[in-house]
């Protein structure tokens, strides 16, 4: 193979957010400073994205560019790699905020938050089994870091080393998944992975390739294997959280669907009951075990999981993944939970030994902060898909798949768990209007870059859901 | 241009209250009053300009104004407006009742007013959208849209007697009840369009190419959608075993609040089966229609037994809604001129007469400090010109002659008759329990021991006005209903003539020029 620099010009994103973490670090050791890091890292991220559309990422007529064997790069990994990467550019906006406070060292967070972002445009282009491992533990492993950033808070460390054991359990099943398809095929690129199934069928790759979308509903808390996700949210700082929500997911996702798209039908068939099933008990235990919490981040938790759920109908209703609905739908997830952490994140600083994640630190919120209540509502809205929001559309597009392809108990599921989430996201909302005394509020300033950031992104929520045209245009062109 | 304008006066009226209200609670009052009294205009414009009765006989659709904008071309959606008869009626009954929310809540309301008032605006835009729409998507908006701003109402600024939690359950109940029945409804509609694109290639939400879809679908497929859409309307009637939430947000939402409910948001349920679930499935309806109007009738039982015992005179009113949208279930299926004419007279006048009711339960709650009615009792002796009002009202709810209420129920009961004379003879029962319910109303409240001789403060000018304006509208449909039928008579036509068309050969005995008895 000819390696030259037009072979790796298409992955001009990842290499220069490599160089910027490889830049934040050298800055951090010539000299600390908080302020030159978190330029830095502004500065790369949004090279990047910029590189992407200098290289006409999403142009119609562009075809699939492999580079190397364990990179495919088209147009829905330019999609979900720019989403990546605004997701931490956002994120990153919170972390100043945030870290600011905070009393030990801050400028590493940044390193770990860029190296996460290579890894998750990694993973969303590989086309290769190493590549899709390389890629997801790139991801996971500097989110560990990052969760546990906090150390000091006992909750912030046991996150961090809960997220890290059971992380390390799914990639295992992961490995062993991919080893058991490479015995029976012999082959680890998804280009062949079809055919070789089809020609040396047999239990053995059946059951590598359910181990290996076990890990993947780990990664995404699917239920039954969620159990984490509460906890690590809890314990995660709200920034974090925010990656952990957005680009995390989105990423898996990406890869999920990618992967889906290369195994054989019979394969397919026998997945697809099962997928249903954990679609539809999460959509149940997310919605059901929200609706009691008080904790703002463990209600994000929980409610991440039934949407989820909802997410995984447009993979599996019908007989192949309805792609541009799952594109849909993530798009106004991630700008939705961007917000609605972001929110948080204003409110929390690292220097506290909690965050502001009580809904009681929300009583009244509107009376203090009168833009972030409003936008929290529209935020709140648009999590529980009330029309005129992003919300909306995304679950509108989930219902068109459930409805083409008659998945009448999905949907079934999909109209009673909103219903349910309508408790739990109307609680909140009010809570922000709500004029009794309440103790707990201390009157922590908004951080202001935090709060504009939120308005912009309810700015997009609302303008997803009063006029979708253009992004589900774009989304269309995408191949 | 018009149309659009009916939606974005208040849209923009309401976000205008709000950024006022820092000049003083009276400013965004006067911006909220003037907001709907335009809307009011503009309908009353659309009345005298328009003709409804022009078609009358052919059965097509009459739209007298109609407006389209792209906006969603990929999923087939468009802004689309238009209006007719059926539209008009609602549009005015919207903006009367607006006019009368916003003065009824001059006094009752002094925290957040701005708020209040854009809330207010808002809940009546969404509504005016709904009965504007023509195309199925903007419709569902418009049906999602105006559920928060009332959620908002009852649960911010709803009753004081008990603490936020209870107003918060009570707006929570109802947001959640009204949403899944919507979510249920969009399934219906969803599956509507996807009939018509597998079969025409071309996707779209519009109203007018999707009433020939069923004809493309099965028995089964027509029955299931047709109850996906019955359900989305039956919660919001609401239909007796989905009612719940009804008496509950009465209970607790602010006068202005109830007026709101019960006057415009439960007619916006009649209206979409009217406009949507009949022609859509005219014949999976027909199907439906005996059972329909079993739970009609039985809901008309069950309001009025509940509304006779209850104490407190705001669920009193809410259970006597139940009782009447029992009768506007019946009207709907049964399906013939009569009935559908009588539909309309019928809706206005709960409309005004609920809304007259609530605003006088308002006010007594602002005299007295209660709602109960057992701590009420010789107020006849305590007031003035409260009391005859109050008896009035209860005169037109049990729909004695003379008031828009008799007009309705005697067209619905007479053209029910000639399809289900049996269920029409039990309804027609029901008439005495109406009695009873409006006359214990009257009977705990005005008559018996006062519990204290101190005269209570009287209606201000602003009070009697509001009350009188909805009573004499009452008796002037009453006494000479002709122009109101011949505003509706295309719509209810084409209804008449889509749903049962066997039904052509009877004569039509009213309205519009198609009428032998020429007005």
């Amino acid at each position: 193979m000819n390696l030259s620099f037009e072979t790796f010009l298409p992955l001009a994103p990842v290499i220069l957010l490599s160089l910027t973490a490889v830049l934040v670090m050298l800055a951090v050791s010539i000299k600390r400073n908080h302020c030159v890091s978190y330029w830095i890292t502004i500065a790369g991220q949004l090279a990047a994205l910029v590189s992407i559309f200098a290289l006409d990422g999403f142009a119609v007529d562009r075809v699939a560019t492999p580079v190397t064997d364990l990179i495919l790069i088209d147009g829905h990994a330019y999609f979900y790699g720019a989403l990546v990467i605004f997701a931490s550019l956002v994120c990153t906006v919170f972390l100043r905020n945030f870290i600011e406070s905070y009393g030990n060292n801050k400028e590493e967070v940044y390193m770990l938050l860029l190296i996460a972002a290579v890894g998750g445009l990694v993973l969303v282009s590989s086309s290769h089994m190493a590549g899709f491992f390389i890629g997801l533990e790139l991801l996971s492993v500097p989110v560990y870091g990052m969760v546990a950033y906090t150390h000091e808070r006992s909750r912030s460390l046991e996150a961090g080393v809960k997220y890290l054991i059971l992380s390390a359990a799914a990639s295992a099943f992961l490995l062993f998944g991919m080893a058991l398809v490479y015995a029976q095929t012999g082959t680890m690129l998804f280009a062949d992975l079809a055919d070789k199934l089809a020609e040396h069928g047999g239990y053995l790759a059946g059951f590598g390739i359910a181990m290996i979308v076990i890990a993947m509903c780990f990664k995404l808390s699917l239920a039954p294997f969620h159990l984490w996700t509460p906890d690590v949210y809890q314990g995660a700082p709200a920034p974090v959280g925010a990656l952990l929500a957005t680009a995390s997911k989105l990423a898996i996702i990406a890869i999920l669907i990618r992967f889906l798209g290369h195994i054989t039908s019979d394969l397919t068939a026998v997945l697809q009951p099962v997928l249903a099933v954990i679609a539809i008990v999460s959509i149940a235990v997310g919605n059901f075990l929200a609706l009691t919490q008080t904790n703002l981040k463990r209600m994000l938790a929980y409610s991440s999981i039934a949407h989820m759920g909802y997410l995984l109908i447009a993979l599996i209703a019908g007989n192949s993944v309805d792609v541009v609905s799952a594109n849909v739908y993530l798009l106004t997830y991630v700008v939705t939970s961007l917000a609605a952490f972001g929110a948080i994140s204003a409110l929390s600083h690292g220097g506290n030994a909690l965050d502001a994640e009580e809904v009681n630190h929300y009583r009244g919120l509107f009376y203090r902060s009168p833009a972030l209540a409003v936008a929290l509502t529209l935020v709140m809205l648009s999590l529980a898909g009330i029309p005129l929001t992003a919300g909306f559309i995304g679950k509108f597009y989930i219902f068109m798949t459930g409805v083409t392809t008659s998945s009448w108990i999905l949907l079934a599921a999909l109209i009673i768990g909103s219903g349910l989430g309508l408790y739990y996201y109307l609680r909140v909302m009010v809570a922000l209007y709500d004029r009794t005394g309440n103790s707990q509020a201390d009157n922590v300033p908004a951080a202001r870059a935090s709060v504009a950031i939120v308005i912009l992104l309810v700015v997009l929520v609302l303008w997803l859901g009063v006029y979708p045209q253009p992004a589900l245009e774009f989304i269309n062109t995408l191949h | 241009m018009t149309l659009s304008a009916l939606i974005l006066i208040p849209f923009f009226g309401g976000l205008l209250c709000w950024l006022s209200e820092r000049l003083g609670a009276g400013v965004p009052r006067w911006i909220a009053l003037i907001t709907m009294s335009l809307v009011l205009a503009i309908g009353v414009n659309l009345w005298l300009t328009g003709d409804y009765s022009s078609v009358a006989g052919t059965g097509g659709l009459n739209w007298q104004v109609e407006e389209q904008y792209s906006w969603i071309p990929l999923l087939g959606v468009s802004i689309h407006f238009g209006i007719d008869g059926l539209s008009l009626v609602m549009v005015l009954l919207t903006g009367l009742l607006g006019v009368v929310a916003v003065g009824c809540s001059w006094k009752e309301i002094n925290k957040n007013v701005g708020a209040f008032h854009m809330n207010l605006l808002w809940s009546l835009a969404g509504v005016l959208g709904v009965f504007l729409a023509l195309d199925m998507m903007l419709f569902f908006f418009f049906w999602e849209m105006m559920l928060i701003p009332v959620y908002f109402l009852i649960a911010l600024w709803g009753s004081s007697a008990h603490n936020g939690a209870v107003r918060v359950k009570a707006a929570t109940k109802f947001f959640i009840y009204t949403q899944v029945g919507g979510l249920v409804m969009l399934v219906g509609i969803l599956a509507l369009v996807v009939v018509n694109y597998k079969a025409t290639g071309q996707i779209t939400f519009a109203y007018e190419t999707l009433l020939n879809t069923h004809k493309l679908m099965s028995q089964e497929l027509q029955f299931i959608l047709m109850l996906c859409f019955f359900i989305g309307f039956a919660v919001k009637l609401p239909i007796v075993p989905v009612h719940a939430w009804l008496p509950d947000a009465h209970a607790e939402a602010p006068t202005a609040g109830s007026v709101d409910l019960a006057g415009i948001l439960l007619k916006t349920a009649g209206y979409g089966m009217l406009r949507f679930t009949l022609p859509f499935f005219p014949d999976a309806s027909q199907e439906f229609a005996n059972t329909a109007m079993l739970l009609g009738v039985f809901g008309i039982f069950y309001g009025a037994f509940l509304a006779f015992v209850q104490t407190d005179i705001k669920r009193l009113i809410a259970y006597t809604s139940i009782s009447h949208m029992g009768f506007v279930l019946i009207g709907i299926y049964s399906g013939n001129l009569l009935t559908l004419q009588g539909l309309a007279i019928q809706m206005l006048a709960h409309g005004l007469c609920a809304g007259g009711l609530f605003i006088l339960a308002g006010q007594l709650y602002e005299r007295l400090g209660t709602r109960d009615m057992r701590e009420m009792g010789g107020l006849w002796a305590r007031f003035t010109y409260l009391p005859p009002l109050l008896m009035f009202f209860a005169a037109a709810l049990l729909g004695i002659p003379g008031t828009a209420n008799f007009i309705g129920e005697f067209l619905i009961l007479l053209g029910a008759f000639k399809v289900v004379p049996v269920l029409t003879i039990i309804a027609t029962a029901s008439l005495v329990l109406a009695g009873v319910y409006s006359l214990i109303l009257i009977h705990r409240t005005l008559f018996g021991q006062p519990t204290s001789e101190q005269k209570l403060a009287e209606l201000s000018a602003r009070e009697i006005s509001l009350v009188v304006s909805l009573a004499v509208i009452l008796l002037v449909i009453g006494f000479y209903p002709q122009p109101l039928l011949n505003v509706s008579v295309d719509a209810m036509t084409f209804i008449q003539q889509t749903y049962a068309p066997a039904d052509v050969s009877v004569p039509l005995p009213i309205g519009g020029a198609a009428s032998p008895v020429a007005p």
